[in-house]
């Protein structure tokens, strides 16, 4: 891709999401457009780039900005802090609820994998407590292609295999044409809808735990505050916030809102101060 | 420095295999079936064994059960490599002593996920 065609595109996310496109590999952007301008009966990157610049570019902004924002992850990633959630918080959290359902909210979810992650650990915490657990999982992408495909529950021979231990998979996946797909109680568990983290404000919900990992650290400084924002009003009144590893550290805009969990890195807590504020 | 030994009946597993761990400076050592790995290990035991299900002379599962009689044939942290994608002999693997699972194909980063879910890195 041109220097040229690498920043229209670059602004277009920065316009659209806050995020910072990373154009350091042109090459990684240059793929996920390719696929894009199959998909949009253009001849060549370079063709859906100039289309962008017609009276075509309204049609076609979101399905590039999708493609260029989306993550790459894997199943159960940053262990540590998902073992906290597990063995810590989700028991705490069915303490504090009773018979309430523990909300959790997934931003970002990409392809499914944080989520799916989530719901088999809640399976697992349950198991432990002898079943005295019950989570809603509320997952969330800016990609509707993206959300299409986490809902199927059905991932490659390659996703299956990283993060998942082969008792995970086996418990939890079956094989289906075209991978493994989750099972059908796993699937039941999590409910998805777009959002977009910097146009979308919180609606009434008040979710137990927020997962949100890989935003922060791509989020352009100005806007970075309403999404933390954003993020602690979404937050319940002592819920906690996942962040991914050494996303918050150091991290100025969070102070106001949001508090670090002392020996639980990566996890936060509304800061009680931003609570009076918002009253 | 942690040592492997990869039974596998194919030379170019074995290569990929063996590429990877040196990379992460692990002592690689090679068996076709399971018979020279049941032997390997009489000699001198590794800390990883990266195990194909299907090879000559002695199958893996064979291999495996034979292998965590031995003195010392607990320690190993033994993942088995395999086409079979079945999930009822996924589980036969694990209940026969594997430690982790891994179908073929695979790549790089399938393989090191797997030795550090198993505890091996």
């Amino acid at each position: 891709m041109k220097p040229g065609e690498l920043a229209l595109v670059a602004r277009l996310c920065l316009m659209r999401t806050g995020r910072r496109l990373d154009t350091s590999v042109p090459e990684r952007a240059a793929a996920r457009l390719g696929i894009v301008a199959r998909r949009e009966g253009y001849g060549s990157v370079d063709d859906l780039v100039l289309a962008l610049r017609t009276s075509e570019a309204e049609r076609l902004a979101w399905p590039v900005v999708e493609a260029l924002t989306a993550f790459e992850r894997g199943f159960m990633e940053d262990p540590q802090v998902l073992q906290h959630v597990a063995r810590r918080i989700l028991p705490h959290l069915a303490g504090v609820k009773g018979d309430d359902p523990v909300r959790i909210w997934c931003a970002a979810a990409g392809s499914g994998q944080d989520p799916y992650s989530l719901a088999i650990l809640a399976q697992e915490a349950a198991a432990r407590m002898g079943g005295d657990l019950q989570v809603e999982i509320y997952a969330s992408d800016l990609s509707v292609k993206g959300i299409e495909r986490a809902r199927t529950g059905i991932f490659s021979h390659f996703e299956i295999q990283k993060g998942l231990s082969a008792r995970q998979m086996i418990d939890h996946f079956q094989p289906v044409e075209g991978g493994w797909q989750a099972s059908s109680s796993l699937r039941d568990m999590i409910r998805w809808r777009r959002v977009n983290l910097f146009s979308d404000t919180p609606g009434s919900m008040r979710f137990d735990l927020v997962v949100c990992r890989g935003i922060l650290p791509q989020t352009a400084a100005h806007v970075r505050p309403t999404a933390v924002v954003n993020l602690a009003l979404s937050l319940a009144e002592d819920g906690f916030l996942v962040l991914g590893r050494g996303e918050g550290e150091g991290e100025a805009d969070l102070a106001p809102a949001l508090l670090a969990l002392p020996g639980l890195a990566g996890i936060y807590t509304r800061n009680p101060a931003f609570r009076t504020l918002e009253l | 420095m942690k040592s492997c030994l990869i039974a596998d009946d194919s030379p170019v597993v074995r290569l990929m295999v063996r590429r990877l761990l040196e990379a992460v400076e692990y002592h690689v050592r090679e068996a076709p079936d399971g018979a020279q790995a049941l032997a390997a290990c009489q000699k001198d035991m590794p800390d990883v064994i990266v195990l194909d299900w299907r090879m000559p002379v002695m199958n893996g599962l064979e291999f495996l059960v034979r292998l965590r009689r031995l003195a010392g044939g607990i320690g190993p942290c033994v993942i088995v490599c395999s086409v079979e994608s079945d999930p009822e002999m996924i589980g036969q693997a694990l209940a026969s002593g594997a430690n982790e699972y891994v179908m073929k194909p695979f790549d790089r980063e399938i393989l090191a996920g797997k030795l550090s879910l198993a505890g091996a890195t």
